[in-house]
């Protein structure tokens, strides 16, 4: 391809000059598109969580979310104390009806005494 | 643009008043739809303003000014391609004639010269994105080519290849234009 080809054809491609004037609006819409994003931006989280919320599927589902969750820790804490109370019911039932705990306990309650005298 | 980089909002006024013809010439150029050219020179504009504080002033700005603006216009016109029925009312609604200067010549030589334009106008638009880049910012915009490699983030031997395989294309395409054109 030869240097004078190319020069020839930069000369018929510079013959295409589209309108590139610039419109006066142009750069106060640059402006307003920005200010435009900066808003949409400055969106504080509040008005975000607000806006989550105000959907009712996301309200729904956080709301179902809460309720299982808070379904979950009561289940748990029933749990230890419900075990808690069986194994003090387990201990006073087998003094009551264990003839050797009884006397275990007697012996000890004697012992004490004795040592107090 | 270090001006902008460091707090002075206002300097994007001074990079407009620089730049908003040739980005907005670009965008006429490659997507050959004056509206939609110049929302992407106001886009690329809003992005320079976005991306100030990452702007690191390594290379020339204007390299980094059309990067953007040949992202946009790529981006745009995949999604043009997507969206061909909005495509088809306006890319060839442009009517590049009305806006030549005159060059003081008889109605007949402006009717040639205009269709001359025409003729160019659709070579360009039938090259692919890379090429059409290559093509535009060295005839049109006068980038060199270590320029355009910095636009296009590919080495200056791939925009001199670029370059070529455009000028080629461009030649089979303008075949009897080219050959009938005295000048060179």
């Amino acid at each position: 391809m030869k240097p004078e080809d190319d020069q020839k054809l930069s000369q018929l491609l510079r013959q295409w000059e589209p309108g590139t004037e610039v419109p006066p609006r142009f750069r106060s819409s640059v402006w307003s598109q920005i200010a435009a994003r900066q808003e949409r931006r400055s969106f504080s989280i509040l008005e975000r969580l607000n806006a989550f919320f105000a959907r009712p599927a996301y309200a729904g589902a956080a709301a179902a979310l809460a309720l299982l969750m808070s379904i979950g820790v009561a289940h748990q804490h029933a749990g230890h104390v419900v075990s808690e109370r069986r194994a003090m019911a387990e201990g006073s039932y087998l003094n009551s009806i264990s003839p050797l705990a009884r006397v275990s306990a007697d012996g000890a309650t004697l012992a004490m005494n004795h040592g107090h005298e | 643009m270090a001006r902008l980089r460091d707090g002075d909002e206002l300097a994007l006024n001074a990079l407009m008043d620089r730049w908003e013809q040739p980005v907005v010439g670009f965008a006429t150029r490659y997507t050959n739809n004056r509206s939609d050219a110049l929302e992407l020179a106001q886009e690329t504009f809003v992005r320079i303003y976005e991306n100030r504080k990452r702007y690191r002033a390594k290379g020339k700005f204007s390299t980094w000014m059309f990067a953007i603006a040949a992202n946009l216009c790529k981006n745009h016109a995949r999604w043009k391609r997507r969206h061909p029925s909005v495509a088809q009312v306006t890319d060839d609604g442009v009517d590049v004639t009305e806006s030549l200067p005159s060059t003081g010549q008889s109605p007949d030589a402006e009717s040639v010269r205009a269709d001359e334009a025409d003729q160019v106008r659709r070579a360009v638009q039938e090259l692919p994105h890379d090429l059409r880049t290559v093509v535009l910012l060295f005839e049109f915009e006068g980038l060199s080519h270590a320029e355009i490699a910095d636009v296009l983030k590919c080495s200056p031997k791939a925009v001199e290849s670029r370059l070529y395989r455009a000028r080629k294309a461009l030649r089979v395409s303008l075949g009897e234009l080219f050959e009938r054109n005295p000048e060179g």
